[in-house]
C-alpha cells in the first residue's frame, strides 16, 4: 500500500514538473515527502533525534548543576529542593517533526539550488536542535529555580514561545528573505546591492 | 551574488557539515544499545535512570526509605520503580524480615491512583497491585523482584503505563511520590515525570503556510530566478 501512495505521489510530482505547476508540485512534493518522513523515520530516527538531545542537553550539565541527564533514554531530570521533575525528551519533544517538515518544504522550495538546499537543510537542522536545547534548558532552569509548580507555564507557555519564535527567524531566513532579495523591480534587484 | 556566497560559505563550511554528519552517525546508533530494565532483582540497569535520593536516618531503620528511582520506558509501555531501604546487617534483625509494604500515590490526568507495594526480603516476592480512587483494584502482577543479596536492601518493579496514564502516544503527566509505613520520598511535593512537548502541530502548520506564502508571492511577481 505504501508502494502504491509512494509512485502514485511520485507520478504526481513528475506531472506538475512537466506542466510547470510550481505550486502544486511544492505542495504535493513537500506535503508527501514530510508523510514519508514521519511515517518510516518515526521508527528509525526519532531515537537518535532524542539521544542527541538529550546529549546536548547533558553537556550543560557542568555549567547548570542542578539536572541530571541520561542521553540514553532521553530523559532530563531536574531538582528543586526535596522534588524531582523529569522530562522524557519523546517523539513530539525530540524536534523531528519539526525538522521533517522544514526539510521537505525546503527541498521542493522553487528557489534555491541543490547545494543551497543542501547547505540549509544542515543549517535548518543546527537551528532545530539548538532551538529545541534552549527550549529544554529554559523549561529546566524555571522549574529549578521556581519548582514544579511552573512546570506548565513554562513548558506550555514560556518555553513554547520561545521555540515558536526562532522557529520562525528560521523561516523568514530560509523562506522569506531570500525572497525578498531575489526580488526584481525593474533592473533593480536587493541581491545585487 | 547570494547564489554564490552561498556556494562560497557552503564549501568553506563543508568541514562543519561534515562533522555534523559524524555527530549523527556516531550517535545515532548508541541509543541502540540503551539499556532496558530487566525486573531479575538485580540492579545494574538502573545506573542512569532517573533518581532522587532521601534524607538517611530519619526514620526507623527498616522503613527508611534511601533511593528512590523511575523510568517510564516508551518501547515496552511500562513505568519502572526502584526502591531501596537501610540495608540489613544482620539476620537477626527482627523488622527487617518481615514483609516490607510500600505504597505509591499517582495523581494522573485519570485521578488518583494507589499502588501497594509488599516485598518479602525471604522470598524476594514483590506483590504489587494497583487501585483506583475509588479503591477498586485494577491490575495486580508478581514477582522475583527483589535484592537476592544479603542486605535484602531494594526491589525493582513495574506498573504499565496505560494503566497510569492511558496512552502515550499524545504526551503525558503524572505525579508520585512513595510512603513505607512512616517515611516518605520526597519528604515535601511529589516526584513528576513528564514528556515536553513541543507542540508541533502548530509550528508545523505555521512554518508550512509561511513557505506557501513565499510561493505564492514567488508565482505573483513571476520573476525568472
Amino acid at each position: 500500500m505504501v508502494v502504491i501512495i509512494f509512485l502514485v505521489w511520485i507520478f504526481f510530482i513528475y506531472i506538475f514538473n512537466k506542466l510547470k505547476m510550481h505550486f502544486f508540485k511544492f505542495l504535493v512534493g513537500s506535503v508527501g515527502l514530510f508523510c514519508f518522513a514521519v511515517y518510516f523515520g518515526k521508527g528509525m530516527l526519532v531515537g537518535p533525534f532524542s539521544y542527541l538531545v538529550a546529549y546536548i542537553v547533558k553537556l550543560f550539565e557542568n555549567v547548570f548543576h542542578f539536572y541530571k541527564t541520561s542521553p540514553m533514554h532521553s530523559v532530563v531530570t531536574v531538582y528543586h529542593k526535596q522534588q524531582a521533575v523529569s522530562f522524557i525528551i519523546d517523539y513530539e519533544c525530540s524536534g523531528y517533526i519539526e525538522a521533517a517538515v522544514y526539510s521537505s518544504a525546503l527541498w521542493f522550495y522553487p528557489i534555491y539550488s541543490v547545494y543551497e538546499k543542501a547547505f540549509n537543510t544542515v543549517f535548518g537542522l543546527v537551528c532545530i536542535f539548538g532551538a529545541n536545547v534552549i527550549r529544554i534548558l529554559f523549561i529546566a532552569i524555571l522549574v529549578h529555580i521556581f519548582g514544579r509548580n511552573v512546570l506548565f507555564i513554562s513548558h506550555t507557555i514560556l518555553a513554547r514561545l520561545l521555540f515558536f519564535i526562532i522557529m520562525i527567524i528560521l523561516y523568514y531566513i530560509v523562506f522569506t528573505k531570500p525572497h525578498i532579495l531575489r526580488q526584481k523591480v525593474g533592473s533593480f534587484r536587493y541581491d545585487d546591492h | 551574488m547570494y547564489i554564490q556566497f552561498i556556494k562560497i560559505y557552503f564549501c568553506r563550511n563543508l568541514r562543519f557539515l561534515l562533522l555534523f554528519a559524524m555527530i549523527v552517525l556516531i550517535f545515532a546508533p548508541s541509543c541502540v544499545f540503551a539499556q532496558d530494565i530487566s525486573l531479575d532483582g538485580t540492579f545494574e540497569d538502573w545506573g542512569d535512570k532517573p533518581s532522587l535520593d532521601d534524607t538517611k536516618n530519619d526514620e526507623m531503620k527498616h522503613n527508611d526509605i534511601y533511593i528512590v528511582k523511575w523510568f517510564a520506558d516508551a518501547s515496552s509501555k511500562q513505568c519502572f520503580f526502584y526502591i531501596e531501604r537501610d540495608p540489613m546487617r544482620s539476620k537477626n534483625e527482627y523488622n527487617y524480615n518481615h514483609v516490607w509494604t510500600v505504597r505509591l500515590f499517582f495523581n494522573t490526568y485519570q485521578g488518583q491512583k494507589t499502588a501497594v507495594v509488599d516485598y518479602n526480603p525471604d522470598s524476594t516476592m514483590v506483590e504489587v497491585e494497583l487501585y483506583d480512587e475509588n479503591d477498586r483494584g485494577i491490575w495486580k502482577s508478581k514477582g522475583k523482584w527483589g535484592d537476592p543479596k544479603d542486605t535484602q536492601a531494594a526491589f525493582e518493579f513495574s506498573i504499565p503505563m496505560s494503566e497510569l496514564i492511558g496512552s502515550m502516544i499524545s504526551g503525558y503527566e503524572f505525579d508520585f511520590y512513595v510512603m513505607s509505613e512512616s517515611d516518605r520520598v520526597p519528604d515535601q511535593g511529589v516526584i513528576t515525570v513528564s514528556t515536553v512537548s513541543t507542540y508541533p502541530v502548530i509550528t508545523a502548520i505555521t512554518a508550512f503556510v509561511i513557505a506557501v506564502v513565499g510561493i505564492v508571492l514567488f508565482k505573483r511577481k513571476e520573476h525568472k530566478w
